[in-house]
């Protein structure tokens, strides 16, 4: 009898837990897993709810009236769109980087060595839509390259788009350098001037109950700046920010 | 075929008020559509490359997806209701599997078989030099893979009710078996197989997962309206909205043109 006192009281505290949504882009999807539990043992009565998706997706979400109290967007646009937009309430902050790579299936079969094979007619090339960030990112590798391949799938998120290479249904595809950690396909290094960085943001979201100098929201935040945070930013292979 | 219909007065209360809010379970999400229409920018959006590309696509895929249902899926159905079939439950349930499964489920099954490393595809790309996903010809095969099923159901119950005596009665005036089918069956099942081809038709006109996860999402080659719709959803809500209303309204008219068949009152 007495144990199970102790049991209820140990699984209700006095404190009612606060649950803080963060909605995060796909490619953050491992990072913010573990983000979200270390940052839950730093707290005593704080859950995280990870809400992960495309970032215009969330975006899209977050103006329809979504119950988000942060963003982490992939990329600087879709935050700018929402901040334009009044949905946001603190100033974003710029908390990693990434870089799109070229991924072949493991073993690379089709013998793929540079940027200029996206062009090849007997390759299957698949990038992501250009209406999702790395979409946007792989255009403006193209641009830099001076290149316009044709390619066979533009794939609404990177997550799909990395499945049909592992399968080996693409030969070549561009993702984030992230991505690669955690997959079995390999990546063709891209010359340096050919580096496309991309940045990631991060805000509390206007309609967030959870803010102010003590809120959950900006805790988590300062949580994802700090070394800690961007020590397990780094883990799965995102960059710091570059300092101003 | 007289019916008697009794005055909506003496109907009882709760299954009217249970009927209205069906009808309004379908009208009001229709309005919420229809309440995001750009009117005004309407004709500039339809005419947007990306739009008629997408438009045209499925038109194509979604008809030949439903010439292809019925030129395997009437055999098929005949074969079910009328020969004496071992394993025909066995069949049956395997043709009717897409009915039920997630299309996300059955494009990966094609992606798994018919893909380049598949169990059949690269054999088949070796030989015809065929690549079927990220091509036309794989839309076509996804929207057949879950618009098969509605026509052999649709069809196989109309071989059923069908009075075998008829095609006695041919048959014992020296009708071939293939003359039977072909000037007695076929005729009298008519409205089945009419009913079986548009609903293959529509559920292909529809298809969004099976199509994704096998063909892929080109503009002009794989990206049909739904898939469009999709991609728009994230970026541009108009046009988004502007294509599902171009969904809606063939929709529409293929209903109301089939009003013979399901608007007779």
């Amino acid at each position: 009898m007495l144990s199970l006192a102790l049991l209820a009281s140990a699984c209700s505290p006095a404190r009612s837990d606060e649950t803080i949504q963060v909605f995060a882009a796909s490619s953050l999807t491992d990072a913010f897993g573990d983000m979200a539990a270390a940052f839950e043992g730093t707290q005593s009565d704080v859950n995280v709810e990870l809400v992960l998706g495309g970032s215009s997706s969330l975006r899209e979400q977050i103006l329809d009236g979504a119950q988000a109290d942060v963003f982490a967007s992939a990329n600087l646009d879709v935050m700018i769109g929402l901040v334009d937009a009044g949905a946001i309430a603190s100033v974003p902050m710029t908390f990693a980087t990434n870089g799109v790579v070229l991924a072949v299936p493991a073993g690379n079969p089709a013998g793929v060595t540079s940027i200029t094979d996206l062009s090849r007619e007997d390759l299957v090339v698949g990038i992501c839509a250009v209406e999702v960030p790395c979409g946007a990112a792989a255009a403006q590798l193209f641009q830099l390259a001076d290149l316009q391949p044709s390619p066979d799938t533009q794939e609404p998120n990177v997550r799909s788009l990395l499945a049909k290479i592992e399968e080996g249904e693409l030969d070549v595809g561009v993702v984030y350098r992230s991505d690669l950690i955690s997959s079995t396909s390999d990546s063709i290094p891209l010359p340096q001037e050919l580096m496309v960085e991309v940045d990631y943001a991060i805000a509390v979201v206007a309609d967030s109950t959870n803010t102010g100098s003590n809120g959950a929201a900006d805790e988590f935040i300062a949580f994802v700046l700090s070394p800690v945070g961007q020590e397990i930013l780094e883990r799965h292979g995102l960059g710091q920010p570059v300092s101003s | 075929m007289t019916r008697q219909l009794r005055s909506i007065k003496s109907a009882p209360p709760v299954l009217v008020a249970a009927a209205a809010l069906a009808v309004a379970f379908f009208v009001v999400p229709l309005l919420g559509l229809l309440w995001r229409v750009p009117w005004t920018d309407l004709p500039e959006i339809l005419g947007r490359p990306v739009v008629r590309d997408a438009l045209v696509l499925s038109l194509l895929s979604s008809l030949a997806a439903a010439a292809l249902s019925t030129i395997l899926g009437v055999p098929l159905a005949w074969l079910l209701a009328r020969v004496e079939l071992r394993g025909r439950s066995l069949i049956r349930a395997i043709v009717t599997l897409p009915m039920v499964l997630p299309p996300v489920v059955g494009g990966a099954a094609l992606l798994f078989a018919f893909g380049r490393r598949g169990l059949v595809g690269g054999g088949l790309e070796d030989v015809t030099g065929l690549l079927l996903p990220f091509s036309t010809a794989g839309v076509v095969m996804a929207n057949t893979f879950v618009a098969l099923p509605f026509l052999v159901v649709t069809v196989e119950g109309g071989f059923r009710n069908l009075d075998p005596r008829f095609e006695a009665a041919a048959a014992s005036l020296g009708a071939s078996p293939l003359e039977v089918f072909r000037r007695v069956t076929l005729p009298m099942i008519r409205p089945s197989i009419v009913a079986g081809i548009v609903l293959a038709w529509a559920r292909a006109l529809g298809e969004f997962g099976a199509t994704i996860t096998f063909a892929g999402n080109l503009q002009g080659r794989t990206q049909t309206l739904p898939l469009a719709v999709f991609v728009a959803l994230e970026s541009d809500r108009d046009e988004a909205v502007a294509m599902s209303l171009v969904l809606v309204v063939i929709s529409v008219a293929v209903l109301v043109g089939l009003r013979d068949r399901w608007w007779r009152t």
